[in-house]
């Protein structure tokens, strides 16, 4: 397992638009690098526990770590509804130490395939990767097992 | 500019003519270009290059216009294609904000997808008085195989999603794509005769042993019919009502209500879903 704070230092340092990393946005992010690692190597690239909360998968672990973490900067600002939203960045770059090749070639992946959609498109792939489909609102979501059914069915 | 934010005449009509130049400068060049165009080589225009006032040059243009049927012919079917060109720009954009209208009033409430949908499944339960042994299932089509789109059961275990992905050609699912519907209402009890279960799930849907020793609901009776597109020619889905007792639609006319109205009203809402809706193909195709 990688460290968390290393995992969310690489999306912000490599990640094209630094104006779309809102919290929300990371999280799901990280979201689908674990579900990308659990169906490639049966395992999470984090520890996280992942709950689908009313807005999809949720977790707080994110949103606490970058707003107690000096390296980051937490930014207020609106979406183009007019809703409140949180842009991370990075004040400090710093090295990312637990993350071997493979889990760089994966969050690599997550930054390609998602930094061209718009906000519509990126929510309509989290919602359409298979543990959102199957489970039900407030359930864990276990991504191991879920990527096991997948890839016998 | 949102409603009921206060703005001067002379704003507005900046707005205004903003607005319009966005929208008609288009067709307004290219007529202007065909009319400069038409009436480049006539005669009359050439007067402007000789040596004479204003007003003589008004004269003789009039004068040499007046009948020449050449020239107005093209300049009346021109105003014509320019007015038709700027009233059919005008619908265009008045469409384009509706479906903008739509798309954000369903964006704002995307997470709602399955909520949505477990209120229609319900509301299609309670409807036709359907037994706590149903389940409904809409199957989307997707390539050459169909998805789970939704399902909705008053049982939480029944409920609980399946396989992921599903063939065309094999199943209830299959049979109903293919022929129109598929309608089983008494297949033997899994419970007492599980040979004779899975013998009737080979013959009738090519289901094999294996596939059956699987199933979470093991269902004695089945009615699958076809949701189609709104064009109503191509097929986009499929419901299955299933229940694991006997013999439970036949006296409700499933296939008469879902060839109907109730049909036209799933496809709609398919239909207005389609932009956001989950789609498992999609999250395959980009490697997830």
């Amino acid at each position: 397992m990688t460290n968390l704070k290393d995992v969310i230092g690489y999306i912000c340092a490599n990640y094209p638009h630094k104006d779309e990393l809102s919290d929300a946005r990371i999280t799901k992010m990280i979201y689908l690098a674990d579900w990308k690692s659990a169906l490639d190597r049966s395992t999470q690239i984090t520890a996280i526990n992942w709950k689908f909360n009313h807005y999809g998968p949720y977790v707080d672990d994110i949103k606490n770590l970058t707003s107690s973490d000096s390296d980051f900067e937490v930014h207020a600002t609106s979406n183009i509804f007019g809703g409140y939203k949180k842009l991370i960045s990075l004040r400090n770059n710093f090295t990312p130490e637990s993350l071997q090749a493979e889990d760089k070639a994966l969050l690599n992946h997550v930054i390609e395939t998602t930094s061209s959609l718009t906000w519509d498109g990126f929510i309509k792939l989290v919602y359409s990767t298979l543990p959102v489909v199957v489970s039900e609102r407030g359930s864990q979501l276990n991504l191991v097992e879920t990527a096991q059914k997948y890839k016998s069915a | 500019m949102s409603a009921g934010t206060k703005m001067s005449p002379t704003k507005r009509l900046g707005y205004w003519v903003v607005d319009f130049l966005i929208d008609y400068l288009s067709p307004i060049l290219q007529a202007l270009s065909t009319v400069w165009l038409t009436v480049a080589d006539k005669p009359a225009f050439k007067l402007y290059s000789q040596n004479i006032s204003n007003s003589e040059y008004f004269d003789r243009l009039v004068k040499l216009l007046q009948n020449d049927w050449s020239f107005w012919t093209p300049a009346f079917l021109f105003i014509l294609g320019t007015i038709g060109s700027m009233h059919r720009t005008h619908a265009v954009k008045k469409l384009q904000n509706q479906i903008q209208e739509m798309e954000q009033a369903i964006r704002s409430v995307h997470p709602e997808f399955k909520q949505a949908w477990d209120t229609k499944l319900e509301t299609l339960t309670r409807n036709y008085s359907l037994p706590h042994t149903t389940r409904i299932s809409v199957y989307k089509h997707e390539g050459n195989q169909f998805t789970l789109y939704h399902r909705y059961s008053e049982d939480p275990v029944l409920k609980k999603p399946g396989r992921p992905f599903y063939p065309e050609t094999d199943g209830c699912i299959g049979k109903a794509y293919r022929e129109g519907k598929c309608e089983v209402s008494n297949l033997p009890c899994p419970q007492t005769d599980l040979a004779n279960y899975k013998l009737a799930q080979q013959a009738q849907f090519n289901i094999n042993s294996g596939t059956v020793d699987n199933f979470k609901m093991k269902s004695r009776c089945y009615a699958a019919y076809p949701i189609y597109e709104l064009n109503k020619r191509d097929k986009i889905g499929i419901i299955v009502f299933e229940s694991t007792l006997p013999d439970q639609f036949s006296s409700i006319d499933l296939h008469t209500k879902i060839k109907g109205k109730e049909g036209e009203n799933l496809s709609i809402l398919m239909a207005a879903w389609k932009n956001v809706e989950p789609s498992l193909i999609y999250a395959k195709d980009m490697g997830y």
